[in-house]
């Protein structure tokens, strides 16, 4: 009994074995919302992204998980009445002041310097949760990842609704670019 | 022996979750009751945010309306025109340097924001603004040749009813209303606004009245009437278009405080508009 209940932990310990990183705050997080649209073109830039993946390094596909967060209060665009007037009246960031995604490594192809990774999971945009699948890249750090992964949303997909005014300034389909660091915590 | 099994299960299970708990407090919503510093001629308690450049030109059409296509409804009769540059120096301080084609009329301001509450009974917000001005080209000097500044201070508090309804007051005294005036004359002027905002934000109704409470109201033969606008307001993200009917066509406070020359009524409304465009510094 002692013999077979060794084995099922060292199973399953190998199984669910699975290093954690979290977003390392100290180093330069960049998170770009761009729109492209024809008469004005803009970027919207933060750093507050934060959140944990965990997988294990040998096999990034098994029991991997991630949950990442974006506080959309502190995007910037250059113009504080335009951040003012997407965080009111697009975004409502007073009932919504959080993106996030939930997800796991679906692919991972090892490459010199690490891996070409594909994400899938759910994200959470303006109250609307839909599932999306990513592909980016996670180039290893010395004490982790600098990942890098960008992706295109329709603003109608989450329900942002551009009033009939404003719809030549933005993008019905907007760009989202992230490049963050991940920090080993379990070595 | 199943006491063992489950703590190995809860020990696993424990150690195959993360660790990560948020840290950082959540970024407030930015909280505001009107969208923009100005309703049409009165301030509101809004401040422009932190580096924000700003730059509006407003024009008040000199012919009334009613005066029909003769006159393309009073635009053929010129303009006064005022063109402003502000800045926000932070988020509670902003300052504004305004200049009108009347009397080459020119204001320094200065408004800021000393108290906010996001109270969910009654929002509100409390703004101090002080100017000054000066005619660069006034039509009458004073026989002292004293220079002809004038001077102003207001308190202003904004208050949002409902979602979409905000309602401001603001109590303001001016110091040489007619300033080339040999008598020391002043206005204390109570201006109230109502700002009503469609679902989406971007569009709104505004009715403006700034009333002569105490002071100058003008001569004998020659008396000035109290101030009352109304129009609407379209927002689109960096810019604000102000459309507006008024017994009063001028635009710089301290020539807009001494009142109208013509009294509140359909035959001596006049057309008027802002344009602003927000820049990032």
């Amino acid at each position: 009994m002692i013999k077979l209940m060794m084995v099922v932990f060292v199973v399953l310990s190998l199984k669910t074995y699975a290093d954690e990183y979290h977003v390392d705050k100290s180093k330069k997080n960049v998170v770009k919302f761009i729109s492209d649209a024809p008469i004005e073109e803009f970027e919207g830039i933060t750093d507050k992204i934060d959140g944990y993946f965990m997988g294990n390094p040998s096999d990034l596909t098994k029991k991997s998980e991630m949950y990442f967060e974006v506080q959309l209060n502190t995007i910037k665009t250059g113009i504080g009445l335009r951040d003012r007037h997407m965080q009111e009246n697009y975004l409502h960031t007073d009932k919504y002041p959080i993106t996030h995604f939930t997800g796991s490594v679906i692919d991972a192809k090892k490459k010199t310097n690490g891996f070409d990774v594909t994400v899938e999971g759910d994200i959470f945009i303006h109250g609307v949760k839909k599932k999306i699948k990513t592909s980016g890249e996670m180039i290893k750090t010395s004490n982790g990842y600098k990942v890098s992964v960008n992706f295109f949303i329709a603003l109608s997909d989450y329900n942002v609704k551009i009033p009939s005014l404003m719809f030549q300034k933005i993008n019905e389909n907007m760009e989202i670019v992230l490049d963050f660091y991940l920090m080993n915590l379990t070595k | 022996m199943k006491l063992v099994i489950i703590v190995f299960l809860i020990a696993l299970n424990l150690f195959s979750q993360s660790t990560w708990k948020r840290t950082e407090t959540i970024a407030e919503a930015p909280f505001n009751i009107f969208k923009s510093t100005q309703v049409y001629n009165v301030h509101t308690a809004e401040i422009l945010p932190k580096g924000d450049l700003f730059y509006g030109i407003s024009h008040r059409f000199n012919g009334p309306v009613a005066d029909g296509y003769s006159t393309f409804f009073g635009m053929d009769n010129g303009a006064t025109m005022r063109m402003l540059i502000a800045y926000g120096i932070n988020d509670d301080i902003m300052i504004t340097l305004g200049r009108s084609n009347r009397e080459a009329n020119h204001d320094l301001q200065l408004k800021y924001k000393f108290y906010q509450t996001d109270d969910i009974v009654l929002p509100m917000i409390f703004a101090f603004n002080f100017g000054v001005a000066f005619n660069d080209n006034p039509q009458l000097e004073r026989l002292d040749e004293k220079a002809q500044f004038q001077y102003f201070g207001s308190i202003i508090a904004n208050f949002q009813i409902f979602e979409g309804l905000a309602v401001g007051f603001s109590p303001t005294y001016l110091q040489n209303t007619i300033a080339w005036s040999d008598y020391d004359t002043y206005s204390f002027v109570l201006s109230s606004y109502i700002q009503y905002y469609l679902n989406n934000d971007m569009t709104s109704f505004v009715v403006e009245a700034m009333n002569t409470l105490s002071g100058w109201r003008g001569n004998g033969s020659s008396p000035y009437y109290d101030t009352y606008s109304f129009g609407f307001e379209f927002e689109t993200g960096g810019h604000f278009f102000k459309l507006l009917l008024s017994n009063n066509a001028l635009l710089n406070q301290s020539q807009l405080l001494a009142g109208s020359p013509v009294e509140f009524k359909l035959k001596n409304l006049v057309f008027g508009f802002q344009i602003t465009r927000n820049f990032g510094l």
